[in-house]
Order: structure tokens, then sequence, then C-alpha cells
């Protein structure tokens, strides 16, 4: 098998197959191979295997094929850029020997999407049998270098210093404990999990979520808050501690307020023995403190959802170290959706790096009327929002003396642009946080696919640089982005509704 | 010409004046430069809606154009003390970046300055590379046939484009070219007939403070400059009076006459020549 040199001309793709239903069961992969794809038609069914495997862009190389189906008089094999709409430079020589053959002197002389086509004529009629290859290992050096800084995953973390309990066990118990707390709202019916259900991928499934009111925004999921800059969709809490005291003050979610909470959590005993287990004192007299000091135990519980490793990780991976078997694993669909994701589509300068998000704002084109009459304002209401805020980085409840992360808050500006600006989400795990944008307006990732195909860049202002632009995409170019981005998704059950059955604080 | 002596010495005056001279912006009304109503506004609310959006605002003047032009005439028709229409080539928002190569927008024009009466062409984008094709030629020509102001969104090489074909033109600069004041200052150095608006910009200011630049660049050409929200989406209308306010916050960090001027008398002196048209 020859290797695979990554910083050279070669390209090599395996090939990948069009399947029909099950069409190994009625043909077999021929005896003795080992890799191979199998491609069927309504009168044969074909193998095939390149040699070299897999395809070196530039250099030629030949396919062995077998086939299945009626008696065979001869083949044609030929390599097609469908994009391009050009076939290879060279004729390639089929030598056959009954239902097997093989083709010498094939090169594709060019990186991209190519088919391999086997005309197949007998008796019985003509087929020609189109198999994809799989351009797993055709990405541009640049390309290669956006896709290597997605990963790796996951990321090194350490504490939040602003947070004196981030981290520890005690901290994370009694987090866990008031994240399904329906005490902590003012109706007693309405908890963290309501929204963000720990089945649902710590979402709710609704455009815009409902706690004791319906409110403006998509709940959106839990999981890797801890490498955030900023958090709710419009960034107004610059700490996970503050985002986690917003749905408690705001009494259209849970509105139970300081008073509230801190008198809770004095009067109940299993919370009081977690809170001083976590704290180390027992609940002060001090409400606002108190509750601060919740936000600060939720934290403490949610920096420790963080996402698995996903099929574009190992992808990622085996690209990093030159593992062409490893790349091979991963759907051709999804690597012309990556291609698309880091290339023309320009979806990475946004979703930038491991978490997929460059942790700021921005403007995708989507409406924000929350009603006739009504704007949500984005970005701009958030930034105003922060310097209201006493809970922030630049406040009293700042643990870390040395203010050491608060120059975002120190820094940041509001600007003009930042109207209907909203957080660039990380997209790991995307498939399972449906539906999309910051008020839910589009149900499915095909939709988020079709919305960027089809921007209106109306919407957006004309001056400055346009990052995004209408992509136009085909119908198929969309479903590729859609298989990559449900690569970024953990594969199996998460596990996280165990997290609903917690033990007794206290005993 | 804008040197950098007179942009130092600008600089220093404003910085040395007292601090009981600065007046408090909070009352100014506002001459907004930049306002659009175009189709997909006018669809979501009505004419009388977006004037009492204006007037919340305390708007003294909005110099208006939309894409379909229905939604400036109605806007017009609604507060013809506030609103001073201006004429904008497009039919629909889309026309933005094909206008210039569409004949068809000339018929356009001409018919509707045959119909109605406007103070402007504009708010058109327009770039150095495009003045000198046909359509936007035709439509200076219309300008200047009727004493109308040119509101264009372009780079300054086009900015200098439109003076080639009329010397005489009245130009707003849209959003200041979005370039900094040290390419501002030399064009309006170099075209008295050249305002600019500062809408879409948040540069110039920030937490109630201009920056320095900036202030020299007032300090220059302190009859130069007016400001503007620009209303590119429905959802902005919900920014009018935001903006206004913000404007007013950080015009309270200049001298009062300087912050009167652009906040509305600039804008006045601007469209004084052109208000005729309208009667």
């Amino acid at each position: 098998m020859a290797r695979w040199r990554l910083g050279g001309p070669v390209l090599a793709a395996a090939l990948a197959l069009v399947l029909a239903a099950d069409p190994a069961a009625a043909c077999p992969r021929p005896q003795g191979w080992t890799g191979g794809a199998n491609i069927a038609g309504e009168l044969w069914t074909a193998w095939w295997r390149p040699e070299p495997a897999p395809i070196p862009v530039g250099a030629h190389f030949s396919v062995r094929f077998h086939l299945c189906g009626p008696p065979v008089g001869r083949v044609g094999v030929r390599g097609w850029m469908p994009d391009h709409r050009h076939g290879m430079n060279y004729r390639p020589a089929v030598t056959l020997d009954g239902l097997s053959g093989t083709a010498e002197g094939l090169l594709f002389h060019m990186p991209g999407r190519w088919q391999l086509i086997l005309d197949v004529r007998g008796a019985s009629g003509r087929e020609k049998l189109t198999g994809e290859t799989a351009p797993a290992f055709d990405f541009t050096a640049r390309e290669k270098r956006r896709i290597l800084r997605h990963g790796p995953w996951p990321l090194a973390s350490k504490p939040d210093p602003s947070n004196r309990v981030s981290g520890k066990p005690a901290a994370i118990g009694f987090g866990r404990a008031l994240f399904f707390d329906p005490r902590l709202s003012l109706s007693g019916a309405v908890s963290c999990a309501t929204c963000h259900q720990p089945d649902r991928a710590w979402t709710d499934g609704l455009p815009r979520s409902r706690g004791q009111r319906i409110v403006d925004r998509n709940a959106p999921s839990l999981f890797n808050l801890r490498f955030n800059r900023w958090f709710g969709w419009d960034g107004a809490q610059d700490t996970l501690w503050a985002q986690n005291l917003r749905p408690l003050l705001d009494r259209r979610e849970m509105g139970v307020g300081p008073g509230g909470a801190a008198r809770l959590v004095r009067s109940d005993r299993q919370l009081s023995c977690g809170y001083r287990r976590a704290f180390g004192a027992a609940p002060g007299a001090d409400d606002e403190r108190v509750f601060v000091d919740l936000g600060k135990a939720l934290a403490a519980f949610l920096e420790t959802r963080v996402t698995g490793r996903t099929p574009f990780d190992d992808f990622r991976d085996a690209l990093a170290r030159g593992d062409a078997t490893g790349m091979a694993r991963y759907p051709a669909a999804a690597r012309r959706g990556l291609r698309l994701f880091v290339g023309r589509g320009n979806c990475s300068f946004c979703h930038f790096g491991p978490a997929f998000t460059n942790g700021e704002f921005a403007d995708a084109g989507v409406p924000h009327f929350v009603e006739p009459g009504r704007v949500d304002p984005g970005r701009h209401g958030g930034i105003r929002e922060l310097r209201r805020s006493p809970y922030t980085l630049l406040g009293r409840f700042n643990d870390d003396a040395e203010r050491s992360t608060a120059a975002r808050t120190r820094y940041v500006r509001l600007r003009q642009s930042n109207f209907g600006e909203f957080r660039v989400p990380g997209l790991r795990n995307v498939a399972l946080t449906a539906p999309y944008m910051h008020a839910g307006s589009l149900e499915t990732l095909a939709g988020v696919a079709l919305h960027y195909s089809t921007l209106d860049e109306e919407r957006l202002h004309a001056g400055g640089e346009r990052i995004l632009r209408r992509l136009d995409l085909s119908a198929r170019e969309r479903a590729d982005l859609v298989a990559f981005l449900e690569t970024l998704t953990e594969k199996g059950p998460l596990h996280e509704s165990a997290m609903k059955t917690g033990n007794a604080l206290c005993r | 010409m804008f040197s950098r002596r007179r942009f130092l010495a600008a600089s220093t005056g404003a910085a040395l004046l007292p601090s009981a001279a600065r007046a408090v912006g909070a009352s100014l009304p506002i001459f907004d430069a930049h306002i659009h109503f175009s189709h997909d506004a006018a669809g979501l609310f009505s004419a009388d809606e977006a004037v009492a959006i204006l007037e919340k605002a305390r708007l003294k003047r909005a110099l208006v154009s939309s894409s379909g032009d229905a939604g400036t005439r109605a806007l017009y028709a609604a507060a013809p003390d506030l609103v001073l229409p201006s004429l904008r080539p497009y039919r629909r928002r889309g026309e933005i970046g094909s206008w210039v190569d569409d004949p068809s927008v000339i018929d356009f024009l001409e018919d509707r300055v045959k119909r109605f009466k406007w103070v402007a062409v504009g708010e058109f984008h327009l770039f150095a590379s495009q003045t000198g094709k046909a359509v936007p030629r035709r439509m200076i020509e219309l300008a200047r046939q009727h004493n109308l102001l040119l509101h264009a969104h372009s780079d300054a090489g086009a900015i200098d484009g439109i003076f080639a074909q009329w010397p005489e033109a009245r130009v707003l600069w849209a959003h200041a070219g979005f370039v900094d004041p040290d390419v501002v200052g030399p064009m309006l150095g170099k075209h008295a007939n050249l305002w600019t608006d500062l809408a879409f910009r948040s540069e110039h200011a920030h937490g109630g403070r201009v920056e320095d630049d900036w202030r020299s660049l007032f300090a220059a050409f302190p009859d130069r400059v007016t400001v503007g929200t620009d209303t590119f989406t429905p959802e902005r209308w919900h920014y009018v009076a935001r903006h206004a306010d913000w404007t007013r916050q950080w015009l309270a960090d200049l001298p009062h006459d300087l912050a009167e001027k652009i906040a509305w008398r600039n804008g006045e002196a601007m469209i004084r020549p052109h208000l005729a048209q309208l009667r």
C-alpha cells in the first residue's frame, strides 16, 4: 500500500459507494479483498478497489473490479469530474477475465470530486455504474490548516478564577441539586431543567422557551459553556455564574430573586447543608451574597458538561497524523461538507476553533422582531445590560482579586452594528439542539443550510467587509453541509439524563 | 486643504474650552440624514407609525430615501415638515449592486422626477470603478438639471468622480465613506460642497466621549458633519430613538455651537438650497 505524503503533491482518495439497499448481500466482497467499494446497478453490482489505495493525485493508478450479474462482454473504465464536466487525460486499458478485471493507466490530474464510471456491456444490456471517489485527502494546505484548527478535542480547562468554588466536587453536587429544584421559581413549578432538559441535550426543543411565561429567545444547549467568553444570546453576562442569575431574576423565567433564593437556601436543611459543604460556611444574612453563590454553584455544575469526541474529531486527528486509514472512515458527504465549511461557505470564519465558535456576535441576516412593534436588540442590548449589572467581572462579586479575566468587560465597545447581532453558537452536538438561531426560527439543520444558501444580503449592511455571502448551494451541497454538521455530534446516547438523579446533599 | 497644522490647531482649541462652555446635548433636536423606509419596512408598519417613531426620537428633520419609492412618498405625505424626500435609484433593495448596469433605472428616475418633488437623489451605492458608467452619469445629470443633493455611499474615488462630472454638485457622503478622519479631512478640504453623515459609524465616540482624531475633524470642519441612523432593515426603525439619544450623549462632549451644528444646523444648511424643489 502506498504511503500518503502529507506535504507533497500527492492526493489520495478512497473509493466510496453509492449504495442501493444492502447490495453487499447479493454481491459479497470478493474473496481475499480487504477494503474496496461496492456499487449496485440494475443489471450488475460491482466491487472495485484502487491500487494503490488511497488514490494519488497526479500519479497513475489501477482499479481492480469484480462484477455480480449476467455475463459481461466488455467493460470500460473512466474517471469524471462532474463539477468541472471533464474526464481524465488518459484512456485506461481494461483486461477482463470473466466477471473480474483490471483497468490500468488511470490518472486523476487535479484534486477535487472525481467519479469512477464502469461502463459494462453484455448480452443482457449495457449499464454505467458510477461510484463517488471520496476526496478525503485532497484538501489544500489552506483547507487543512483550517480543519486542524478545530481540534484537538476535548480542550484542556482550568477552574474559573472568578468563582471560588469552580471545579470543587461539593459545589458541583450542590449546583446539580439547584439545577433541578423548581422552588427557585416564583411559581414553584419551573426549574432550570424546564428549559434545559438533560435528555434533550439541555434544550427544550421549542423555538422560544417557556418558563413561567414565554420568553423572547431559544434555550441554548448547556454544553461547553466553560469555554465561553460571553453568555446568553446577547452576551449580557461575562461569567457563567452571572448567567445563572439571569433566569432567577427574570420573572418570565424563574424570577425568585435574591431574597427568595436566599430564604429558600437558609430554610431548607438539604440546601443549607449543600451550601455549607460547597462554600465552607452556612449561608449568611446577606441575601445578595447567598444569591450570587447559588449562581457560582450552578456554574460549577454546568462546567462539567463538556461534549465528548465525535466522528469529526477522529477524522481531524487522523488528518493531523497522516493516518489515511483513519481518514477513510469519515463519510464522503461529510468530507464534502467540511470543505464547504472551511472553504466557500466561510463558516469557519465565525464558527472558529475547537468549540466551533469565535465566542463573539454576528448579524446572520435573521429577522429579530419579537412581535409586531417590538425588536430584540441582541448584542446592543446585551452590552448595555452588562454595563448596568452589578454581577460582572468588574464588580464586587468577582472572587479573583486580580481581575485576571476581566479584560473582556473592561474593554468591550458598544457599536451601532451590535443592534441585531447574536452570539455565534458553538456547533458541537449541534444535531441534537434544534431548533436553531436566537429565536428558534429554523427548525432543522437543513433549514440552516438553506438560510445561508439563500441569505438576503440586503439585510446585512453594505459597509465594511462582507463576511456573509449568499452561498447559492445546490441541494446536494446543502445535504453535504448537514452531513458534516452531523459529524460534530457525539455518537450514541449521551447519558445526560443520569444528571437528574443525584444523591442527597447531606444525610 | 485639510492640513496637519490645521488639524492639530483645531484639536488644541477644542481641548482648551472651559468645561462650562460645553453644552449638555440631551435636548438637542436631530437632523437625521440617513433614514430608509423601504418596501419591507413599509409592509410592516404604516407611515403614521413611522412618523410617530421619528417624532418620539425628537428628530427635527429626516432625509428619507427608500428602495421602492412608495415608502418615501407616504412618509412625506404624512409629515411634510419633518420628512425630506430623496429619490433612490432602487425599486427593491436587491438592486444595490446591479443598478449601475441597469438602463431601466434611468426610466424609473426620469419618471419619478417628473411626477414628484425631491430634495435629493440617493442614497445610492457607487464606487470609483463605476462612475464612468452610463446609468450613474445620467442620474447625476438628472440631479444637476433638478438641483438635487446627491447622497452617495461611495469610496473617495467615486466622490472625486462625481465632482469631476459635476463640479458644482452638492454631495452628502454617506457613512463618511467608512474611512478614518485622516482620509475624510482631506476630502472635505478638497471639496467645498461635500458633507458627511456618520450613520452606522461608532468609532468617533465611546462612552459619551468623542475620540481625539474625530474631535479634530469636527473642529476643523464644523459645518460639514451630520448624523444619521440608517434604517436598512425594518428592525432598525426601533433603533432610531436610541441612536438619537446616543448621538446627543456624545454631542454633549463637544462645545455647544459645534454640537448644535452637527446635531441639526449643518443638515439644515446643507438642504436649504434644495428646499425650493419642494414648492
